[in-house]
């Protein structure tokens, strides 16, 4: 049993690696076909650049090279640890990029806790009695959540919070300013982001608890004499989370980089913000990490979704190809 | 005589939102199991014979009507009351790979309830475990499985294991054999009558199967649209019916009586 699950491991990293291969092609074609290079840039930057100087330029920037060779070299040095530098910044992509992820998994932890922690136990209530009233409100709070544009609450968050209340900052991470700031300045991105992961976790806690409920497994320990609390832990929570357990996976790994809109409103200097200032400015190297680290989120989120989905349903096997 | 358990002028609607509006499942229902007893349920399906067994059990409320354990009212058991009628009826339902907890071994499955009314420490309940499995067909080693580990007849045999472990008087057996193979109904049938009679059980039998219902029952009570339109002893029931619907249900029935043994050879 544990061999197999080794086994499984080894041939899901196996995946990974393949996929992270194929996905650095794609991500560096599809850069390197956008219109434009990073030396159209320096050219509407300084018009005095003369025809021989954006020669020299392209050559050592390897820009004159056909694309496939670049993707070649740019694998080779890659692959030898040195991921090359940002142009924006002017450093190697790794130094840039560690303050914009730590400011990312800040905002993205706390409220990605916030949300399984608030979800779960609402959903498992409004499951309880659905139609009741207490099913309705939280219905009606999931419902909201999910149809809210997350810039429109953002904004309106701001108006309230920030212009009207003053109680919390519009922007940026407080850092410098202690600790005490920096809980202030996440207050709104984190509310933002957890009210609507919360409604869509709700909705799936409430779903999948309401149809294990209906199962002829509860009825029979129902009929033992069981009490209500007990038959909703200890059965039915355990089975529902089975379809909980993807769409927490799959949304995690979506969170490194589909937090764009929120970092963008509260001008939170987080990846999505990197990933997309850095392909407006066509900073090769840090796009192309930035996309490949959300990838290896994505894939490792999924990983892991596998992994708890044996140990949540005993029926199923892993590596059985089914 | 008392009753052991009894549904009198039950009625059960289900409100949808289909434009017909609200389903009666139970019309007025009033049926009494009598101790030592096996009584079969028989209709289409539909007619309501699993709501029933439900509000006999106190499982869904019921609009109007009692459903009695004894003297007292089922809906206002609490306590005490209450834990000693979940020890003394007892349901088996019909798909056995929805009856029991997939994430359970066998064995937490069948020792459940004794830890839910608190009986024995850890080694009498192993010991109350292997022994219900023993009775059923199974054996002690099996607890340490999983459900999915078993065919269908074995996991009914798991469910009709973790009927007889609290020691219950009465069993409400809801379609038991329909999710079954007809060799695999025979050995279940078998089991299930052994057991009657080592234990000294009484069975409500849910069936829309005749031949089962006469193989089995002392008494029948049909049922159809939500009302029991008949009730008697089985061979009353076969020989004389009363009802239309009745006569309608038996003629309905391929082979029976005669028929069956004509057609054994086929």
């Amino acid at each position: 049993m544990r061999h197999t699950v080794l086994r499984f491991i080894a041939s899901r990293l196996l995946q990974t690696a393949l996929v992270l291969l194929a996905m650095s092609f794609v991500v560096y074609l599809l850069i390197g076909l956008m219109p434009g290079d990073p030396i159209d840039l320096m050219i509407s930057g300084n018009p005095r650049l003369t025809p021989d100087d954006v020669a020299r330029l392209r050559a050592v920037y390897g820009l004159d090279q056909p694309l496939w060779s670049r993707y070649l070299a740019w694998l080779g040095s890659a692959l030898s640890g040195d991921l090359g530098a940002s142009r924006l910044f002017a450093r190697p992509v790794l130094e840039v990029m560690g303050p914009f992820l730590v400011n990312t998994c800040v905002l993205m932890g706390v409220s990605f806790v916030l949300s399984i922690v608030i979800a779960i136990p609402l959903g498992v209530w409004a499951a309880r009695k659905p139609g009741s009233l207490a099913d309705r409100g939280i219905n009606a709070f999931a419902f909201a959540g999910i149809s809210m544009p997350v810039f429109w609450l953002g904004l309106m968050l701001i108006i309230v919070f920030s212009v009207l209340l003053s109680w919390f900052p519009a922007s940026g991470t407080g850092r410098g300013g202690g600790w005490f700031d920096a809980v202030r300045s996440l207050m709104l991105p984190v509310i933002t982001l957890t009210i609507h992961e919360t409604g869509v976790l709700l909705r799936y806690t409430r779903s999948a608890m309401i149809e294990t409920m209906r199962q002829d497994f509860i009825r029979a320990i129902r009929a033992k004499g069981a009490s209500e609390s007990w038959v909703m832990w200890r059965h039915a929570l355990p089975n529902a989370m089975l379809p909980v357990v993807t769409v927490i996976a799959l949304s995690f790994g979506g969170l490194f980089s589909g937090a764009l809109v929120t970092e963008t409103i509260f001008a939170y200097p987080g990846m999505g913000r990197m990933i997309y200032d850095s392909v407006m400015g066509n900073d090769f190297n840090l796009a192309l990490i930035g996309l490949l680290l959300a990838t290896v989120l994505t894939l490792a989120a999924n990983l892991a979704a596998d992994l708890l989905y044996a140990w949540l349903d005993p029926r199923i096997r892993l590596g059985d190809d089914r | 005589m008392t009753a052991l358990l009894a549904a009198e002028h039950l009625t059960k609607r289900y409100r949808g939102h289909a434009p017909s509006g609200t389903v009666t499942a139970l019309d007025d229902v009033s049926l009494s199991l009598e101790a030592g007893e096996t009584l079969a349920l028989v209709g289409e399906s539909g007619s309501g014979k699993s709501t029933l067994a439900r509000a006999l059990l106190g499982l869904t409320p019921v609009d109007s009507g009692r459903a009695r354990f004894g003297d007292a009212d089922i809906a206002t058991l609490r306590g005490d009351s209450l834990m000693a009628f979940r020890r003394a009826v007892q349901i088996v339902f019909q798909d056995p790979f929805a009856s029991l907890n997939p994430r359970l071994s066998v064995g937490r499955s069948l020792a459940e309830p004794l830890v839910i009314h608190g009986i024995g420490d850890r080694g009498e309940r192993r010991r109350r475990v292997s022994e219900a499995l023993e009775s059923v067909g199974l054996s002690a080693a099996d607890a340490a499985r999983a459900p999915h580990a078993f065919s269908g007849g074995q996991r009914q045999r798991i469910a009709i294991a973790r009927a007889l472990i609290l020691g219950p008087e009465a069993i409400v057996l809801d379609e038991p054999l329909s999710a079954l193979d007809v060799t695999i109904q025979r050995q279940i049938l078998t089991l299930l009558a052994q057991l009657k009679q080592q234990r000294r059980l009484t069975y409500l039998f849910i069936t829309h199967d005749l031949g089962v219902a006469r193989a089995i029952a002392d008494r029948i009570a049909v049922m159809h649209h939500g009302r029991v339109v008949e009730a008697g002893p089985t061979e009353r029931i076969f020989t004389a019916p009363e009802q239309h619907y009745t006569r309608e249900l038996i003629a309905a029935v391929p082979v029976l009586g005669a028929g069956r043994r004509a057609g054994v050879g086929r």
